[in-house]
């Protein structure tokens, strides 16, 4: 078993962290990996050019792991690696990696939604989007609210 | 007395404020302080939690100099 949670203030390359989720995986029999990208348009219909992650210099990184963690705990997976970007993050660029490895693939499956459920609402970021018409600051909306408690 | 501030709280008032607040006064008279200081954070003021050492803490926490005070608005999540 083992749990990766990190914070990653530079480009973050998914192939690389499949990679990394790959080697330790060996003797699973499955892998389900999630990559988020930043947005070029809000919610609104306005073109954004980056998305700007504030963070804390320890809360952040550890509200990362205290999530992966719990997920560890929850379902019957053997590895999880969670890489989240802090900073400014151009429009079309990966902002998070998730991934969890199991025996057999529900699990998997299970980890890596409820994994990208609590990220959403609960990671410690102050989060932007930029653009022509200035920063506008985001918080989670209802439905990723509701798409969180379905953990309970 | 230095504060750290986060998210729409750094954008409104600055990331780092200074706050002449008398020693071991409470959170709670420290975010009056600021609201009255900064009157356009106020509502943000009130919705942010306090930390101190990586610790939430509640209104009635005193602080002092040392203590290296934080406002943290809610989170936006990633």
């Amino acid at each position: 078993m083992s749990v990766v949670a990190l914070l990653e203030h530079d480009a973050l390359d998914p192939q690389l962290e499949l990679a990394e989720l790959t080697e330790a995986a060996r003797g699973d029999g499955a892998i389900v990996t999630f990559v988020g990208l930043a947005r070029p348009e809000s919610r609104e219909g306005n073109a954004v050019d980056a998305i700007v992650l504030d963070h804390h210099p320890t809360l952040t990184r550890q509200s990362l792991e205290d999530i992966a963690v719990a997920c560890a705990e929850r379902f019957d997976v053997s590895h999880i690696r969670v890489v989240h970007r802090c900073g400014m993050v151009p429009a079309g660029e990966p902002i998070v990696f998730t991934g969890a490895s199991s025996i057999h693939r529900r699990a998997a499956f299970d980890a890596a939604d409820y994994l990208m459920d609590r990220l959403k609402t609960e990671a410690v970021f102050w989060k932007r989007e930029v653009g022509d018409d200035g920063a506008q600051w985001i918080e989670p909306t209802e439905a990723d609210l509701a798409d969180r408690d379905r953990w309970g | 007395m230095r504060i750290r501030l986060y998210g729409r709280l750094a954008d409104a008032i600055g990331p780092n404020v200074e706050v002449d607040a008398a020693l071991a006064c409470s959170v709670a008279e420290i975010r009056d302080l600021l609201a009255a200081s900064y009157p356009q954070a106020a509502d943000e003021l009130a919705r942010s939690r306090a930390c101190v050492g990586e610790r939430l803490v509640g209104g009635e926490q005193l602080i002092d100099e040392s203590d290296g005070l934080e406002f943290l608005p809610p989170v936006s999540g990633g």
